[in-house]
């Protein structure tokens, strides 16, 4: 019963976040300007503050009170509108808005709020304050109003098809100046509002959509150290240049991406490639990466073979992994620290070694085995014996619980028992 | 009660975690790499053939003990009113002791098999990792086997001594036909003996063939 009444208030406070969050997420830009200053009186807003639908209903009904007599108060109110409009600016440095840059020029008291939420809900409050509101629909019809008292809002109609959104703002902006001056003409007191009703956060210009593809295999960069051999079944990747160390000298292999060559046979699969070294030696390596017959649905890198053409001796080495590379096919082995192939005298080290054969596409590697377990056999000897231990002290313990003195009849202030020893 | 809820705690905790940890590498694909066999192969032989040695004297010893703590129990008791019944008795007490001689003797037996070996060459020829491989997991089986045996034979042992005690302080013509109930259950402690020792005799560690 309380559970289900806890179910109930948690969904009753996530759909109350929903809807809360869903209302309170449109911050649009306010322009405010007036044609006459009333008085001296100036009522200036902070700049960056972000005006909930209160605080901007209580900073405009200031505004109109300065006034003596109700002003005309006209709101033109665009569909999407943001600060990064008003801001854009073309190669030449031209605004969006240079007619409402001129009446801003000329008016009074130009107030700019660069966030205000939901502002058209705060102008409908004056509705309560004895203003008419007037939706104008048609501007030929349009008739102003004589005396004041009367909110006119103008809705902008859309973007045409083929409008990208800089023409857009200058279309309206031309009207925004025109209706503008045409009230001012006829009207006393006018005060104007220029915003949106939701923020216009992307741009809709005839952009390509980005979008973001996860890439599993990064595109080495030009001069990055990676090591990534990519034939039709085989990806070997390293994170860095491979190091050979033969009799103490230690070789740094550069890969020529051209010369890497798959071959496969019924048993294995192999990649060869061509590696280059500061000095004139040229090294072969070939990666033979066998299907098990032992265990049947593993793949294992049994060994990597070395060839070195080098002016004064060329040799062909055989080296085996220090510890095994098994995964099952359909699985990558992937090994964090050094992978190190060995033979006698010699050593190649890969760092952040990744390698997997029989791949159906070579786009990304499948998950990989790693060689570092999470449970290593140390762990799992040291849980076996340890689970022993502490079984024998349960029972110890339990059984020390166990004992009962033989209390049955002792009375401490009683008689103490003697017993005659007959022999 | 406070063992049953440990118990259950040990288990539910031990079974809670065991599950998850399967489970992970059934969903992931990995269920291979949940593998007793990889178990058995990894870990070392030494560990195997010194929990064995262990083993086989501790459990031994506990069958011991709990065999004269219940027979003791009872001679003490039984003699308070029938003093003739401690020396005669004494002997249930050296049958239980005897279980623990045979632990020892196994554990002084598999210690002396117990020998070094260098992993490369182990891992270089199959057939000293076998013969190696097979010494631990010998050792571990006769210690074990040896040691659960023992604790068995102490723990009945103690109960028929127990008895004995008490029947012959109330009537002494039944001792000798009681002590014939604990020769057969002193058997069974040679027979873990026996097996034990078997096992061994295959056990061969070290780097040589």
């Amino acid at each position: 019963m309380a559970g289900r009444r806890m179910c109930f208030d948690i969904f009753f406070c996530c759909l109350v976040v929903i809807f809360g969050g869903s209302c309170g997420a449109e911050f649009v830009p306010v322009l405010v300007w007036e044609s006459n200053k009333p008085t001296d009186v100036q009522i200036s807003s902070p700049a960056l503050k972000k005006y909930s639908t209160d605080d901007f209903a209580d900073f405009f009904i200031n505004k109109l009170s300065a006034f003596g007599k109700k002003p005309l108060v006209v709101v033109f109110t665009e569909e999407n509108l943001s600060v990064e409009d008003f801001s854009w600016q073309d190669l030449a440095e031209n605004s969006v808005f240079p007619h409402l840059e001129s009446v801003i020029a000329t008016a009074a008291n130009v107030d700019f709020i660069p966030s205000v939420s939901n502002p058209l809900k705060a102008l409908q409050r004056l509705e309560k304050l004895g203003y008419q509101w007037q939706t104008v629909r048609d501007l030929e019809t349009m008739n102003v109003p004589e005396h004041g008292g009367v909110v006119m809002v103008l809705e902008m109609e859309n973007a045409k098809v083929d409008e990208d959104r800089p023409d857009f703002l200058r279309r309206h902006d031309c009207l925004i100046s025109s209706v503008y001056s045409r009230l001012v003409s006829q009207a006393d007191d006018v005060v104007a509002v220029y915003t949106g009703r939701y923020s216009s956060w992307i741009e809709p210009e005839n952009e390509p959509v980005l979008h973001r593809v996860r890439r599993l295999l990064v595109e080495p960069a030009p001069n990055a150290t990676v090591m990534l051999m990519n034939t039709s079944s085989i990806l070997i990747y390293a994170s860095d240049k491979p190091q050979v160390t033969e009799s103490d000298i230690k070789k740094i292999l550069t890969l020529l991406p051209d010369t890497v060559k798959r071959k496969e046979s019924a048993t294995y699969q192999s990649v060869r490639a061509k590696f280059s070294t500061n000095s004139t030696d040229q090294i072969i390596l070939e990666f033979f990466f066998f299907n098990s017959t032992s265990s049947p649905g593993y793949w294992s890198l049994e060994n990597v073979t070395y060839y070195i053409n080098s002016p004064n001796h060329t040799n062909k080495m055989v080296l085996t992994p220090e510890s095994g590379i098994v995964a099952p096919v359909m699985f990558s082995y992937h090994c964090s620290s050094k992978t190190v192939f060995k033979a006698v005298n010699i050593s190649l080290t890969f760092q952040n070694f990744q390698a997997q054969p029989y791949m159906e596409k070579t786009k990304a590697f499948d998950d990989a085995y790693n060689c570092e377990l999470f449970f290593t056999p140390p762990i799992w000897s040291g849980l076996f014996v340890t689970s022993i231990l502490a079984f024998i002290m349960m029972w110890g313990l339990a059984m020390i619980m166990d004992i009962r003195t033989m209390d049955q009849y002792d009375d401490p202030k009683g008689k103490t028992i003697t017993i005659s020893v007959s022999e | 009660m406070l063992r049953t809820r440990v118990a259950y705690t040990f288990l539910g905790t031990g079974s809670a975690a065991l599950i998850v940890i399967i489970l992970y590498y059934v969903f992931t694909g990995k269920g291979e790499r949940v593998s007793v066999g990889w178990f058995l192969e990894q870990t070392s032989p030494y560990m195997w053939a010194t929990v064995g040695i262990g083993l086989s004297v501790a459990l031994s010893v506990v069958g011991a003990a709990l065999g004269i703590h219940t027979t003791g129990v009872s001679i003490v008791g039984g003699g308070v009113k029938a003093p003739r019944i401690k020396t005669k008795n004494l002997i249930s007490v050296i049958f239980c002791e005897a279980v623990a001689i045979y632990g020892l003797i196994t554990a002084i037996v598999l210690s002396g098999m117990l020998e070094p070996f260098t992993f490369t060459r182990a891992m270089d020829i199959p057939e000293i990792r076998g013969q190696n491989w097979l010494s631990g997991y010998l050792m571990f089986g006769a210690g074990l086997s040896v040691g659960l045996v023992n604790l068995f034979c102490g723990i009945a042992v103690g109960i028929v001594g127990s008895g004995a005690a008490l029947a012959d302080a109330a009537n002494s013509a039944l001792f000798v036909k009681i002590l014939i109930v604990e020769i057969f259950g002193s058997a069974i402690g040679l027979f873990g003996l026996i097996v034990g020792i078997y096992m061994t005799s295959k056990v061969k560690m070290g780097d040589k063939m």
